[in-house]
């Protein structure tokens, strides 16, 4: 039970980051899709998207979750296979599923170049977060051993 | 057992234990009497330690004994890793673990890891990670 406890809890973070990465893939690939005059997404290609989601968050699970030490910045090896491979992927997959069918051919580059700035912010974001936890922490136990008494 | 209370005018609290040896009878009886003193009992080879729990850093439950960490030694104790963190949660005693229990007030940094876990520094300078299950109770408690 214990183990499917603890499989739970992982899938259920890797799921979280899947959803912002679907809504990441899908707003980008708009964005891209309106600069070129497109107006549309297909049905087929949300669906590649929220499976190449998958890919990306369970390869930041695995890569990062267990490891991460963001305190001394976000690019380290880890941080860099994840953001470079992702990006790889989805170019790989754009232009393989079409995603940008009848526009020009550097559709998948450009949408590469906002990858490249998004999945970095998000590590940027992760690293915020946990500097903040880690000040008001340290402020509670602070407080804490003061109440105690304890010099 | 023989007890013997003796009642003498301005004399000052004590208490000894006569016996051949420190039996399980003796550390039972030890374990009750520190309950009320709030300290924690340890053994050193055949000597039994009374330690304060202000000196203990963390206890740790290690190949089916437990052991309790102070800044200079590692003593086995006879006392559940459960009945450590219930007897001494108000001196700032939790569980960071299945396995462990620490003493917050030994705690001198902590650090927010990745999936809700906090990384703390204990005052000797060993590090210690406390899983995102009992990173919610730490929070609580240094938040009460």
């Amino acid at each position: 039970m214990d183990r499917f406890k603890q499989l739970y809890v992982w899938a259920m973070n890797a799921k979280l980051f899947m959803g912002l990465y679907f809504v990441m893939l899908v707003a980008l690939t708009g964005i891209v899709t309106a600069i070129f005059g497109g107006n549309s997404l297909g049905l087929l290609s949300l669906l590649e998207m929220l499976g190449l989601s998958v890919i990306i968050a369970l390869l930041q699970v695995v890569l990062l979750d267990s490891h991460t030490d963001y305190s001394k910045g976000i690019l380290f090896s880890r941080s860099v296979i994840w953001v470079i491979f992702s990006t790889v992927l989805i170019v790989v997959a754009s232009i393989a599923f079409k995603w940008f069918a009848g526009l020009p051919a550097w559709g998948p580059y450009l949408l590469a170049g906002f990858i490249l700035i998004v999945l970095p912010g998000m590590l940027l974001g992760l690293k915020w977060e946990q500097e903040t936890d880690t000040v008001r922490l340290n402020a509670d136990l602070e407080s804490f051993k003061s109440k105690e008494g304890v010099q | 057992m023989k007890i013997r209370v003796i009642e003498e005018p301005g004399a000052q609290k004590e208490l000894i234990i006569r016996c051949e040896a420190v039996d399980d009878q003796i550390r039972k009886l030890l374990r009750l009497i520190n309950a009320q003193n709030k300290r924690i009992v340890a053994n050193q080879g055949s000597e039994t330690r009374i330690l304060d729990p202000a000196s203990v850093l963390y206890c740790e439950y290690v190949d089916r004994g437990v052991f309790v960490y102070t800044a200079q030694e590692v003593l086995p104790t006879d006392a559940a890793l459960a009945e450590i963190e219930r007897e001494f949660s108000d001196q700032g005693f939790i569980r960071c673990s299945k396995s462990m229990v620490v003493n917050i007030k030994r705690i001198a940094a902590l650090r927010s890891d990745n999936g809700g876990r906090i990384i703390a520094t204990i005052d000797n300078g060993e590090k210690i990670i406390i899983s995102r299950h009992y990173a919610a109770a730490l929070r609580e408690k240094l938040s009460q």
